[in-house]
């Protein structure tokens, strides 16, 4: 990346349509759409691959055959799995997505009582990460190759190392059990209307630091392995811009370091930076069923995971709406994200 | 336990498990059919203590409690973590393991409950009474007591509850032999059986014999979201939040007032919390999180006593009779109808070293369906550990008819280690075993349509040696590819014949020696290679008191733990919170 004094000047806007930001959105729509039937389908085929029947979940063992019949009837298991799932789509884009098999609750009402808690938890393990990484980062390009840089690159790799099942268990016997400051399991729901009509401001404020309390544990843990990943990104992305020409002119005219840093090098090379938060951002959306089932949040992980083990394909389906929709749109977001980083691509935009 | 579920929302479903989630699977599921019940007879002691039960030699199972100081307190919240979602509080419909029983037990009452030699008493009846051939049962109700909703407990709501037992093909196996159930007046049912069935009662100690108002069973399916029971606690509104939280609160109209006339039960709340990981129960328990948890993981119960003798927890343990884990073989198949091929799987498998591997020694060995303890317990030769004797009988079988192999399977993930245990002690008296895992519905299944040939298997804690009947006797054993109850398809006349006469008495010695006759023959034909028994576990913090069964309406001492459908499973009717 060779960057000149005139950012406007260097690149010329390509004047392409497919730019604005309109017609971005709109294939960022057709794009959900395509991948959401395909992950749909496919994973209700895979699904209807396995051992194991829903009559049977359903039904139970004292069964006789014409009784497991009539269940198949009932939940339509007795058709072609391009039918059901023509059936499910059906009534998925009217807003309908079905009940789940074992307790008959509707999916939607499940999928709203759980997305909450996974929703928080992936930001807070964001949070955390961005708040452990990004300054560590920053210290660690800005003196490269010192003490910190190479304690930080070692924590980095250890945090990496460690998967969550090893991290829970140590970190619930230190903070839980033996110090006893957070809990081990469960989670204190957000509820801050209700608590303010009840008891006020105090209430309220206390039903935050709660909610906060009971997650910091389980976001924590996933946050440490994104953290390290976060720290050498950008520790590596900072070095090389560090030795642009523009920086040694920012430093030339006698501007700080830290102002040099932060104002001037930090922005460019948030990029890979940016792209890596989202993906972690959408994977995790689904990929939180370790730690959910650890500190026995009812999250969507868990859920997706719990039905397919029921058999219960409907709520699965649910699940990979919410959680493909989701990725989709952090990506959408990460990608207007960098019109804000980037000056030229706004301004490449805005001329286009 | 570890069971979580496959079957609807009544077991830990999750692949992270440990080996006890198969046996709270196959016991659950199981439920359904036979609703197996647990911890009845138990041991020879008297000290009765204040949690009763206690065994002769204090041992590492001993419970270990703090006594209560004085009268039980009113009022506080207790916060239960089991092992998994209830999924369901419809005593027709739904499907209980051990949560559900757990709660189960809050929200309604049994019929009948046992006393710690594993008698029935009527409990939420008052009087029952059999006609002289066993044929009619009557069953005299309680006066005033009220269900939940403010109905009152009538033989309307009893008539209902059995007829949808009847007609359910959950429940409905356990009480073929009914025939009919007809109200004689407000109070009064009769129960009339198709054969003579002296030890009926014992059947209603767990799920079919809890009664849930007319109300529930009117709504769809059964209400399995309402329940209205009789029970000392009653759901709070909007209470019931499925895999999150089951809320309880005081009924203040129970029917029941312990010994000095201060009225039951004695706590405000009680929040059940489906937590299926065991390590989180137990961090849960001693961060202070959950004043009482229930475990069957070995390591948990060893880490659970240790903490226990250093006063950090209390501790019951279920020393009643629980289930037996052990290797059910398919009588039709070569190589398992031959007996010395069954001889020498029972001389080969060293049970000590199986009980002291995965499961850390907490397990009990078994060679036979009663415990130790049990009252029903005969004298028998079980085949000792003999390498030598065992791989003779196998060389002889493979001079005659070639090589043994067979796949042995066990249910869900968490049973490999205990399969490959067996492998290699098998492999060393020479037999090829193929080791599967096969995941938990399609296992039950197969089993129960005779695709199998050997499956590790858990089963038969049951509070009367009469509830297994409908496992053993060979007028059940269904040709493969048929669902058969009588799994192992072992048609033995010998043990069908003791079977029988062991129902059709209530005295106590003709019924001991008919299944004394049944044991004999098990260890004579080995249908099934015994492997341990299992064990419950109920840890509390230090505050709580009353921990388990307590007494009975008449103020006869009940088991402490278990002594219903499943072992491990109590009343937290006399529950109380001592700070």
């Amino acid at each position: 990346m060779c960057h000149s004094l005139n950012p406007v000047v260097m690149h010329r806007p390509s004047g392409r349509r497919e730019d604005h930001p309109l017609r971005l959105l709109w294939k960022r729509l057709v794009q959900l759409v395509v991948v959401l039937l395909a992950t749909t389908f496919l994973s209700y085929l895979m699904l209807s691959l396995l051992p194991g029947d829903t009559a049977d979940v359903v039904c139970g063992l004292g069964c006789t055959q014409e009784q497991k019949d009539a269940v198949r009837r009932e939940y339509g298991l007795d058709k072609p799995i391009p039918v059901r799932y023509g059936i499910w789509l059906g009534n998925a884009v009217r807003g309908d997505l079905g009940k789940s098999a074992s307790n008959q609750v509707s999916v939607a009402e499940s999928l709203r009582q759980r997305m909450p808690v996974t929703l928080e938890l992936v930001l807070y393990a964001e949070i955390i990460a961005f708040a452990i990484g990004i300054p560590s980062g920053l210290i660690a390009a800005q003196r490269s190759g010192g003490v910190f840089d190479r304690l930080s690159t070692t924590f980095a790799f250890a945090a990496l190392s460690a998967p969550p099942f090893v991290l829970a268990p140590i970190l619930v016997l230190l903070f839980a059990v033996t110090i006893k400051i957070f809990p081990a399991t469960g989670y204190e729901a957000l509820d801050p209307l209700t608590k303010l009509q009840e008891g006020g401001i105090g209430a309220m404020f206390g039903n935050l630091f709660a909610n906060l309390r009971s997650l910091f544990l389980p976001a924590l843990i996933l946050a440490l392995a994104e953290a390290a990943v976060y720290l050498r990104l950008l520790r590596t992305d900072l070095i090389s811009t560090l030795q642009e020409d523009y920086i040694q002119m920012a430093k030339a005219k006698g501007l700080s370091p830290r102002r040099v840093l932060l104002r001037h090098a930090f922005r460019p090379s948030t990029f890979s930076l940016v792209t890596v938060a989202g993906l972690n951002v959408g994977r995790l959306i689904g990929g939180t069923l370790i730690v959910e089932v650890l500190f026995a949040l009812n999250g969507l992980g868990s859920f997706v995971v719990q039905s397919i083990l029921k058999r219960d394909y409907i709520p699965v389906l649910g699940g990979l709406v919410v959680i493909v929709t989701g990725f989709v749109l952090v990506n959408f977001a990460v990608d207007m994200l960098y019109a804000v980083l980037d000056p030229r691509i706004r301004h490449a935009r805005a001329i286009a | 336990m570890s069971t979580t579920s496959l079957l609807a929302s009544t077991r830990p479903p999750l692949a992270v498990r440990r080996r006890r989630v198969v046996g709270a699977a196959v016991l659950g599921v199981l439920a359904i059919v036979a609703v197996p019940a647990c911890g009845g007879s138990s041991n020879n002691n008297n000290n009765s203590g204040a949690s009763g039960n206690i065994p002769e030699k204090p041992g590492p199972e001993s419970p270990i409690t703090i006594a209560a100081e004085g009268k039980p307190k009113r009022g506080g919240t207790v916060t239960y973590a089991v092992e998994a979602d209830p999924g369901g509080f419809s005593a027709t419909k739904s499907r209980w393991a051990i949560t559900g029983m757990n709660i189960g037990l809050a929200l309604f009452d049994p019929l009948v409950a046992v006393d710690t030699e594993g008698k029935p008493h009527p409990y939420l009846a008052e009087k029952m009474e059999p006609s002289p051939d066993f044929r009619v049962w009557t069953f005299t109700l309680r006066k005033g007591v009220k269900f939940h909703n403010g109905a009152p407990l009538t033989s309307e709501a009893v008539v209902r509850t059995y007829q949808g037992h009847q007609a359910s093909f959950l429940t409905g196996s356990l009480i073929t032999n009914l025939d009919k159930v007809e109200a004689v007046d407000d109070l009064t049912v009769k129960f009339t059986m198709k054969q003579p069935w002296a030890t009926f009662p014992s059947v209603l100690v767990g799920q079919i014999g809890t009664i849930p108002a007319v109300a529930q069973q009117d709504m769809e399916n059964g209400g399995p979201t309402n329940p209205i029971g009789t029970g000392p606690f009653k759901l709070v509104e909007g209470g019931y939040q499925a895999d999150k939280v089951v809320s309880l609160e005081r009924n203040p109209d129970y029917w029941r007032k312990d010994a000095d006339g201060q009225q039951l039960p004695y706590l405000d709340k009680i929040e059940y919390k489906p937590i299926t990981e065991n390590e989180s129960r137990i961090s849960g328990l001693l961060s202070g999180q959950f004043q009482l948890i229930h475990t069957s993981d070995g390591p948990g119960i060893v880490k659970l006593r240790e903490k226990a003798a250093n006063g950090e927890v209390q501790k019951v343990e279920d020393l009643g009779e629980s289930e037996e884990g052990f290797i059910l073989l398919n009588m039709t198949k070569a190589p398992f109808d031959d007996l010395r091929v069954r001889k020498a799987l029972a001389m080969g498998i060293d049970r000590e070293q199986y009980v002291s591997g995965p499961g850390q020694g907490v397990n009990p060995t078994a060679d036979g369906p009663f415990a130790e303890n049990s009252p029903w317990r005969a004298d028998f030769d079980y085949p000792k550990f003999d390498l030598a004797g065992a791989t003779a009988l196998v060389d002889e079988y493979k001079k005659e008819k070639g090589p043994i192999t067979f796949t042995l399977r066990g249910g869900g993930p968490g049973i490999k280690p205990q399969l490959e245990l067996l492998q290699t002690m098998l492999a060393g008296i020479g037999m090829d075993v193929q080791v599967e895992t096969v995941e938990q519905t399609t296992f039950i299944v197969n089993a129960l349509n005779g695709k199998f040939d050997a499956n590790i298997w858990r089963q038969w804690g049951e509070v009367d040696p009469d509830q297994d009947y409908v496992w053993w006797y060979g007028g059940n054993a269904k040709p493969v590819g048929e669902s058969s109850l009588n799994i192992g398809r072992n048609n033995d006349p010998k043990v069908d014949e003791a079977l029988d006469r062991g129902r059709s008495t209530t005295d106590t010695a003709e019924r001991k020696k008919a299944y004394a006759d049944v044991q004999k023959q098990f260890a004579a034909t080995l249908p099934y290679i015994w492997l341990d028994h299992s064990t419950w576990m109920i840890a509390g913090s230090p505050q709580v008191r009353g921990i388990g069964n307590g007494t009975l309406p008449d103020g006869t001492k009940s088991i402490t733990i278990g002594g219903t459908t499943f072992p491990g499973a109590h009343r937290v009717t006399e529950l109380w919170l001592a700070s």
